[in-house]
């Protein structure tokens, strides 16, 4: 089974999201510095956008991805689904999670000053501290899906 | 193998490719509006439809066409790629042919009537666009078929 996290970027919410689900962040971890620290975060430009990447297997051995593709959340639904059906991927195996609508203003213009502007240094600070306040709320989505997969058997 | 005509706008570039790739649109550089008629293009092939499958070619490969209205054709593209090499779809197996033909104007300008449910200006505006960029089209297919050829 492969879980892609997508959101706006693939910088941050789905980082954070990817991360919880694999362990490498906690809800425990409410520093900045860890959530700097976490592998993707705040670190891929616009010739990312698009691209699927690999963060890690969890502990039922899913492959678990982030996704950057700007505002077309409803575009990811549509591509995989039609590939899906061209290549005869079943669709049970593959989950897309949309983590946009748990991203706050403070994440939204720290990110913009880091990644839109290219000031990392004042940027990064402000959207990991603002992104420890969305943290839970993230956690929360995380665990639905884990749910969703240990009820599907998978 | 299958080869995927991808358009990343308002307008049916795809489908027309994939149109003209099966036969069903001549390959000369000239279209009429009786050929685009016959195919009826906008109704058939406007976005929004996902993806469409024309059948296959004289070699064999499955034709579709792909369109999504989106102003990134790259972000698309790569999604794609990528998304077939997490599923351990090799690269082999397909062809992606990128029916991207810019014009930024004339892109908003179709979403815009779209929006405004100026549907006859819309549809008189996708034939036009059709119908100029035609050759480019029948070009590219047929590179794309030599290509097939020598697979």
């Amino acid at each position: 089974m492969k879980i892609i996290y997508h959101c706006y970027g693939g910088n941050h919410s789905s980082v954070i999201a990817a991360a919880l689900h694999l362990g490498i962040l906690s809800t425990d971890q409410k520093n900045p510095e860890a959530i700097k620290n976490t592998p993707f975060y705040d670190q891929q430009n616009s010739q990312d956008l698009g691209r699927i990447f690999f963060l890690g297997r969890d502990e039922m051995e899913n492959e678990v991805y982030i996704l950057g593709r700007l505002s077309f959340d409803d575009l990811v639904e549509r591509i995989t689904g039609d590939l899906s059906k061209i290549f005869s991927i079943p669709e049970s195996e593959y989950i897309t999670v949309n983590i946009t609508p748990y991203v706050n203003k403070s994440m939204r213009f720290g990110g913009f000053i880091s990644r839109a502007l290219g000031f990392s240094r004042i940027g990064r600070p402000i959207v990991a501290s603002a992104s420890i306040r969305v943290i839970d709320r993230i956690a929360e989505v995380v665990s639905r899906v884990k749910e969703k997969l240990l009820g599907e058997g998978l | 193998m299958k080869i995927i005509y991808l358009s990343s706008s308002d307008y049916p570039f795809a489908a027309v490719a994939g149109a003209v790739h099966c036969g069903l649109l001549p390959q000369n550089p000239v279209v009429n509006e009786d050929d685009l008629k016959k195919i009826k293009l906008v109704q058939n092939f406007y976005a929004g439809i996902g993806f469409i499958l024309f059948g296959r070619d004289k070699n064999g490969s499955e034709v579709y066409a792909l369109q999504y209205s989106c102003k990134k054709p790259n972000l698309i593209k790569r999604m794609v790629v990528d998304f077939l090499a997490i599923n351990n779809i090799p690269h082999n197996e397909y062809r992606l042919v990128d029916m991207w033909f810019w014009n930024k104007y004339l892109f908003g300008l179709c979403s815009i009537l779209a929006k405004l449910g100026l549907n006859s200006i819309k549809d008189w505006l996708i034939k036009n666009r059709v119908a100029k960029q035609y050759p480019v089209i029948v070009k590219t297919v047929k590179s794309c078929q030599k290509c097939g050829m020598l697979d």
